[in-house]
């Protein structure tokens, strides 16, 4: 009913940030036999649980002007089924000390609460109840629907950077559905019935289209008992995947420049369509290993050079999303320092760039690969973390085992693989784009 | 002669067809429309669950150095936080020093430059933060167990033997510089620092914990060594150990990196500020934005008051509760006009608050700011109810273990509650606290805190043409 806005990127930083062993969580894989995949990542820690239900539906699935559907279903997702009605399904949780919410992003719709472990099956049953119960009235649709307007006006456009965003965006992904904004447009939002709402709600909302994730103070076997026991009954239905992943042998440069009021700093972004996990499930790690080398701390190559050497930029960094169906990106984003122009910057980056792949060597790829190894550990620890990567490593396809052997994966990456992804890279689809203070001299 | 008792028996078929039927409707009907949460818990295969909280206070043996201490196995890493108290942005001489500091202290040493540290870090996995606050200074480290020497001499050596070279000391003043302009593109943070001003006039909590692009300009090497030489002492250190470690361990730690602070010279009073809690309605014309943002500020309790937990339960109902609070209820649940409001308490040492904010579209403004006055007002005359209490003891009891969920929170935990003096076996107490709070002493917290008189309102946006008296 909050997070709209969830970035894919966010995991390949929490994996690529945190610093091994050869199991990345310790989890088990289980599908019930109505279709619904069930992972646990069990820890002992204190006695909780994370419990998630990823739906693989999402932005991106909304037809054509009824941007802000899938959004506005997980709202409605909080306002009563026949069983749990009104808003029962808040205030039970609320008693029991959980901490409830969801979100929504171009592909996936997430539903999770953080549980004491002796309150954890009362989140599975009320879960399950949502998922083929849903009631909504035309009242509590009609104000869910002032809400999340309300919620695009605050989160979204109360922030002076909102345009540039969207139309990045826009250009980017030009006629694929990731063009268009997570919430909806204003008037998108206006229009939505409670009909659109449902037909989302009924052509995606089943067991066979989601992903369970627990993790927490409870044994895999026991899981799968209690998962059976609430998820179980539940009947699959027929899902129809429209999804369309974008066409990036289009060798083309789409540029953007703005100039907004109330914009203090300058950003450039450099952004390419690369494979995802969708595309090249073989192609991905050596993305990741070079967003690493590139851009991905403050020892990486292009901050050496153009923060700490050059003093171009107070800020350089690299993304690689590699999880959305409809195909990989690759960010590179600087700030540059006062002084300093939008074309000095783009010049002295795209040098630093060419520079950095030119020095890359088995003994700098080797530093590269055990930083990103180092303190795997980590990520096991907190159990928040661990559903939320999880989750969204499985929604984008993964098994079991390939979210596992993550370690093993980034070991095999070589210098001719990163040359490869980089030259690849640079020769599809790409935008540019500028945003400057309003008034800024060019 | 046969056939009576048939029928007799027939009739008392009938009878027992009319019971076995409606049970069965009953069970029907409650296994479709009746969702039963207490059976669902009572029936839970994963009730009682223990949990061992036990915090171990320890002492350094060479400095004497007191800490709290929670091993856990789970995981082999290991996480400390230590707080330096009152060294926050309160003691800044020029306002940033002390959040200047927190952001040199991880620019190498003396023995490694930059970016070498910085690589350092990253081969093995740690984590060496520094960060101020308003009120305090504090650092974390994060290491797996067996990289703990090395973290432990690297940790040393930022307090120490921090590297201040020129290079990097101009680098990341630009970058403070250059985040200063980030913060004042966002409307919250520009009405965050009006309401500061407001409430605060010349008082150092009135300013951002990164300073003024003015007062960083002016700040040098000798501000950050002076600062490090008047703040980083024994007296006012707090520190919290959790993971997997051993109390000699954890002993060693301790002396290895804190041994050589001294202890405190002269302690230099902060003052309060003096703050106008009258009751005022200011409003900032800024036609760009598409909603009104609004904070509210009213005076509130310290940590250790006798109010501190009957006024976090008056909070908790009216602005605390996420979805579920008063003001949620009333403005966002039922007419839809807000993605949320909020209140909270704030635990300045120096100026305990109330404090909380919303954002709405113009033309719902003076609808929202009514809801948000009269439900103010009502919980200040009236209360809460006795369901109410039990709902909000429930959530604080049930939500308790969720806060044990990573080992950094765990440390930090442990440390502060020696800074706020809760006493080291709070973790067991905490329950019991919440159980003691009566209704009586809730409302007689919210009478005096939750007042018409005593509350400000500051609003940010668009609000010419809107009826707001």
């Amino acid at each position: 009913m909050k997070i709209i806005k969830l970035s894919c990127c966010l995991i390949a930083l929490i994996l690529l940030a945190l610093p091994a062993k050869a199991e990345l969580f310790g989890l088990k894989g289980y599908v019930l036999d109505n279709g619904m995949r069930l992972i646990v990542v069990p820890n002992h820690k204190a006695p909780i649980a994370k419990h998630m239900v990823w739906y693989k539906v999402g932005a991106a699935d909304e037809k054509l002007g009824k941007g802000g559907s899938a959004h506005l279903l997980e709202h409605l997702m909080f306002r009563g089924t026949k069983k749990v009605k009104g808003q029962a399904f808040n205030r039970i949780l609320e008693k029991n000390g959980a901490e409830s919410n969801a979100f929504t992003a171009q592909d996936v719709t997430a539903y999770h609460q953080l549980v004491d472990i002796s309150r954890l099956e009362l989140a599975m049953a009320l879960e399950a109840d949502r998922m083929k119960n849903l009631k909504i009235d035309e009242d509590s649709f009609e104000t869910e629907r002032q809400i999340v307007y309300q919620e695009r006006k605050q989160v979204v456009e109360n922030n002076p950077l909102y345009k540039f965003s969207e139309e990045l965006q826009r250009i980017f992904w030009q006629n694929h559905p990731y063009s268009r904004p997570i919430t909806g447009s204003e008037s998108e939002i206006l229009a939505l019935t409670r009909q659109d709402i449902m037909d989302i709600y009924h052509n995606y909302y089943a067991p066979n289209n989601a992903i369970l994730v627990i993790a927490g103070d409870i044994e895999p076997d026991m899981a799968y008992k209690l998962a059976t026991k609430y998820y179980g009954s539940i009947k699959a239905t027929k899902i129809e995947n429209n999804r369309a992943v974008y066409n990036a042998d289009v060798d083309s440069k789409t540029i953007l420049e703005m100039k907004l009021p109330k914009v203090e700093l300058t950003r450039l972004v450099k952004k390419y369509h690369v494979p995802g996990y969708s595309v090249a499930k073989d192609k991905i790690y050596a993305y990741m290993v070079l967003s690493k080398y590139l851009g991905d701390s403050d020892v990486s190559k292009l901050y050496a050079d153009l923060v700490v050497k050059n003093k171009i930029a107070t800020v350089v960094s690299t993304d690689y999303n590699f999880t959305s169906s409809g195909g990989g990106s690759f960010d590179f984003s600087a700030v540059p320092s006062k002084g300093v122009s939008v074309d000095e910057l783009k010049k002295s980056l795209d040098e630093a760039i060419m520079k950095a792949m030119s020095e890359l060597d088995d003994t700098g790829l080797e530093r590269v690969k055990t930083q990103m190894l180092s303190g795997l550990a980590y990520v096991k620890d907190n159990p928040n973390d661990a559903a939320q990567i999880v989750g969204m490593l499985a929604t984008a396809g993964m098994a079991d085992e390939e979210i596992e052997n993550y370690a093993d994966n980034i070991k095999k990456v070589d210098v001719a693989d990163v040359k490869n992804a980089f030259n690849e890279m640079i020769k599809s689809a790409q935008a540019e784009a500028v945003i400057e203070p309003r008034g800024a001299e060019k | 002669m046969s056939h009576k008792p048939l029928y007799a028996k027939k009739r008392h078929r009938w009878w027992l067809w009319v019971l076995i039927v409606g049970v069965l409707l009953f069970g029907v009907w409650r296994y479709y429309f009746v969702f039963d949460p207490q059976k669902i818990i009572d029936n839970s295969e994963l009730k009682d669950r223990t949990f061992a909280t036990e915090v171990i206070e320890i002492t350094a043996p060479k400095s004497g150095i007191k800490a709290y201490l929670m091993p856990e196995k789970s995981n082999p890493i290991v996480s400390m936080k230590f707080i330096f108290a009152n060294s926050g942005s309160v003691r800044d001489v020029k306002k940033g020093t002390a959040n200047f500091v927190a952001s040199m202290l991880t620019e190498g040493t003396e023995s490694l430059n930059s970016h070498n540290f910085k690589e350092k870090l990253e081969e093995y996995a740690i984590s060496i933060e520094y960060g101020a606050g308003k009120d305090d200074f504090s650092g974390s480290l994060l290491t797996l167990k067996e990289n703990l020497p090395l973290a432990t001499k690297l940790l040393h050596e930022t307090l120490f033997a921090s590297r201040m070279e020129v290079e990097d000391f101009v680098r990341v003043k630009g970058q403070i510089l250059r985040n200063l302009e980030y913060l004042r593109e966002k409307p919250q943070y520009r009405l965050r620092k009006a309401v500061r001003k407001e409430i605060f006039g010349m008082h150092p909590y009135a300013y951002n914990v990164s300073g003024t692009t003015e007062s960083v300009k002016t700040i040098e090497i000798s501000d950050l060594r002076a600062f490090i030489n008047d703040n980083f002492v024994k007296n006012s250190l707090y520190i919290g150990i959790a993971g997997d470690i051993t109390k000699e361990k954890a002993e060693t730690l301790i002396d290895d990196v804190f041994a050589g602070l001294p202890e405190k010279s002269e302690v230099l009073e902060i003052d309060s500020p003096e703050i106008d809690y009258s009751a005022r309605n200011i409003n900032i014309e800024d036609e760009t934005l598409p909603q009104v943002l609004s904070a509210i500020v009213a005076p509130s309790v310290s940590r250790l008051d006798r109010d501190f937990y009957p006024l976090y339960v008056a909070n908790y109902v009216f602005g605390g509760a996420g979805l579920n609070s008063r003001v949620n209820q009333a403005a966002r649940e039922k007419e839809g006009l807000t993605y949320g409001a909020y209140t909270s308490m704030s635990l300045l040492k120096r100026a305990p608050q109330l404090v909380g904010g919303f954002s709405t579209t113009p033309a719902n403004f003076a609808r929202m700011k009514e809801i948000f006055a009269n439900e103010w007002q009502k919980m200040g005359n009236e209360g809460i109810s006795k369901n109410e209490l039990a709902a909000a003891k429930n959530y604080l009891i049930n939500s308790y273990n969720l806060r044990f969920a990573d080992i950094g929170t765990l440390a930090a935990i442990l440390a502060s509650m020696q800074r706020e003096e809760l006493g080291k076996d709070f973790l067991q107490k905490r329950n019991l606290y919440i159980e003691r709070i009566t209704l009586d002493r809730v409302n007689r917290a919210a009478k005096e805190y939750f007042s018409p008189e005593k509350l400000i309102m500051i609003n940010m946006g668009n609000m010419k043409g809107n009826n707001d008296e």
